[in-house]
């Protein structure tokens, strides 16, 4: 059964939270390791021929007089990069979930799958007008990512007037996840994403939102506080219903197709929807 | 300062209006953390934060709006004008000897004293002298009083009106008056013979004082204690009657009610089945004959057609005791005495009034004269529609 958002943030624990949703539906899926030439040092096996005589170590050798191999767990070239939104409007709640929360798990999770396979993660954050980094690639990036995405606080407000990723210019194949709500996103960010987009690099956005947000059903006279700006207003929600559902519509419509480009996926995600199911559907590559 | 429609300066209340909507929109909304903001909007929206420097010139402004309007609706009026004119006694008298001699002490008095008398006609002919004896007009009534009355000057006269009581005075609902003003009255019980008929044993039948039609043994021209009798009769000896109804219940009833109203004033009735004469009193049938003679009076048990002659009446009804509330209620006799009285004329044609009913048609005016009224109504005009203006500037610069 999927567990639902609420559920897994009750845990309070996001390995374990990201772990239970890759396992979730990873049902059957052999984990097999594979050994090679990578940073992190596994184990030590005999020469065979036609290894690499450069891999003997040598020191080993002077100490046991045995032809020694120095493995460790085959890296593959996959970076994955994941970006994380912290500003203020991720703080959107609806009843349990907060959006960060929920951007949280879903990273943690990814980053649990994309660690099992071996892939190199990353983690970087949107805050304060820039892309910074928070985890580089590396050892023991995964724990890293999980303990840095449980102390991230999203505040602040995101008007990137030149965005930019700063180094995402090697040439390798890599994967840009990216967390966020899209809420506020000018053309310039879509400028950067159609730039950045291409065969080697493939970007994923999860569009985060609230059911209310899509769906506007609120009665009554609310003050609503933006979490970015703090500006308030107040309004009769049955008053302005159809004109924030005809914008809001129109925005997302118009986000569709902006985003409709190749290497691009625009995934739309609404809190109340179980995380593994989002993956799941990001995996099959259903949209 | 005084109101015209003082009751109207209950819409001052309506200050509160403008305040209550200020203070409700004051009202805290429930607050919501909200990420997607720009698909709200304000427009056509309240400002509705804090108490607003900007929104009290603007509360004031529609607060002293209201309060003009109101002052506007009630007439507010300055009395600059107060009461330099001195007040002039008038006297009105009613065209009519009667009058005019029974008030003939009052009058005197007043020539003597210099006050003006009049006779409420349309041009207010000053009466002149008590030697002068006035032509009684024929028709003198409410409206040609009020004319009268409307001649003279409302805030500085005082009023002394002398009227016979009579029934006429009541046919408009009121008659206007100048605030001081006495009213002196005389019921003239006897001036009018009355017509009556003379029924079995030379008795005379009429109505009396008190409205009730009467049988009595008075002589003609000679007053009774209380009415005067006109010289002769208008009619004198048999009524002749003729019933004609299909059905036998219906006549019989109507013959019962004849009957009774025979019995009671002892009337000479003459009731017929079958038509023997020329010419009928009282024809009462089920069904108009074709030809009608003028001067009898038919009553009919049909629907009314109209037009019909005025002599026709019609009862719009069967007069059985099945089909006819009249005939269950024993009404019958009375209804045809009532017939009887129209026929003949004997009713007198006016009522004396009673004391309250004659109270209560004099309403003293609280009007002003036209050019009072108009002393501050232009100014309070302007006033609000400068404060409308200036209410519209705000509203739509400062609050957009």
């Amino acid at each position: 059964m999927a567990k639902l958002a609420t559920d897994l943030i009750k845990l309070n624990n996001l390995q374990l939270a990201g772990k239970l949703v890759s396992d979730e539906m990873l049902l059957g899926i052999q984990s097999s390791k594979r050994s090679g030439v990578g940073t992190e040092f596994e184990q030590f096996r005999h020469y065979e021929p036609g290894d690499d005589p450069k891999r003997i170590d040598w020191k080993l050798f002077a100490k046991s007089g045995q032809y020694l191999v120095r493995e460790s767990a085959t890296e593959s070239n996959q970076q994955v990069r994941f970006l994380l939104d912290l500003s203020g409007s991720m703080n959107y709640a609806e009843g349990d979930v907060s959006r960060l929360n929920y951007a949280k798990l879903l990273l943690a999770s990814l980053a649990y799958l994309s660690n099992r396979q071996g892939d190199q993660i990353s983690l970087y954050a949107l805050q304060q007008n820039a892309v910074q980094t928070l985890v580089p690639a590396g050892k023991q990036a995964f724990q890293k990512i999980i303990a840095l995405l449980d102390a991230a606080q999203a505040s602040g407000e995101w008007k990137t007037t030149q965005a930019s990723f700063p180094e995402f210019s090697r040439k390798q194949a890599e994967m840009l996840v990216l967390a966020s709500d899209f809420l506020q996103v000018n053309d310039e960010w879509i400028n950067l994403i159609r730039s950045v987009a291409g065969p080697r690099r493939e970007i994923v956005i999860f569009q985060i939102l609230g059911d209310q947000e899509l769906s506007f059903d609120f009665c009554g006279f609310y003050r609503f506080q933006d979490l970015e700006t703090g500006r308030e207003m107040e309004l009769q929600a049955e008053a302005v219903r159809d004109l924030v559902r005809e914008r809001s519509s129109a925005y997302l419509t118009q986000l569709d197709d902006a985003l409709r480009i190749p290497h691009v996926r625009l995934i739309r995600v609404r809190m109340s929807e179980p995380i593994a199911l989002v993956l799941t559907r990001f995996l099959t590559g259903k949209n | 300062m005084e109101f015209v429609e003082p009751y109207l300066l209950w819409g001052t209340l309506a200050v509160a209006i403008p305040v209550v909507i200020h203070f409700w929109h004051q009202k805290q909304g429930k607050p919501l953390p909200w990420a997607a903001t720009q698909w709200l909007t304000e427009k056509d929206q309240q400002q509705s934060r804090g108490l607003r420097i900007d929104n009290i010139p603007l509360l004031l402004v529609r607060c002293l709006l209201l309060l003009i309007l109101a002052l506007l609706v009630s007439q507010l009026l300055l009395n600059k004008s107060d009461q330099t004119e001195a007040i002039k006694t008038v006297h009105l008298v009613q065209p009519s000897a009667f009058v005019t001699d029974n008030f003939r002490f009052e009058l005197d008095e007043a020539t003597r004293k210099g006050e003006a008398v009049y006779l409420a006609n349309n041009v207010l002919t000053p009466l002149a002298s008590k030697s002068d004896q006035t032509a009684t007009t024929a028709s003198f009534d409410a409206l040609q009083l009020q004319t009268a009355i409307n001649e003279l000057p409302a805030e500085t006269t005082n009023l002394h009106l002398y009227l016979q009581n009579s029934e006429s005075l009541a046919d408009i609902p009121a008659i206007t008056v100048p605030q001081r003003f006495q009213l002196h009255s005389v019921v003239d019980s006897a001036s009018q013979p009355r017509p009556y008929l003379v029924v079995k044993d030379g008795r005379k039948l009429f109505v009396n004082q008190r409205g009730k039609l009467t049988v009595s043994n008075t002589t003609p021209g000679v007053a009774t204690p209380d009415v005067k009798l006109q010289s002769a009769p208008v009619h004198e000896g048999t009524v002749h009657v003729l019933t004609q109804y299909a059905s036998a219940p219906e006549r019989q009833t109507v013959r019962a009610g004849l009957q009774a109203l025979m019995d009671v004033y002892s009337l000479d009735l003459v009731i017929e089945e079958k038509p023997t004469r020329q010419s009928y009193d009282w024809v009462l049938t089920d069904k108009l004959p074709a030809r009608l003679t003028p001067k009898t009076r038919y009553i009919v048990s049909a629907m009314e057609q109209v037009p019909h002659p005025a002599n026709v009446i019609y009862t719009n009804e069967r007069l059985t005791p099945q089909t006819s509330d009249r005939v269950v209620n024993g009404q019958l006799p009375e209804w045809l005495g009532q017939q009887l009285v129209q026929q003949y004329k004997l009713a007198p044609e006016s009522q004396p009034l009673t004391k309250r009913v004659l109270a209560n048609l004099f309403v003293p005016s609280t009007k002003r004269s036209a050019h009072q009224q108009a002393s501050m109504q232009p100014f309070l005009l302007l006033l609000f529609a400068a404060l409308l203006l200036a209410e519209r500037w705000l509203a739509l610069t400062k609050n957009a």
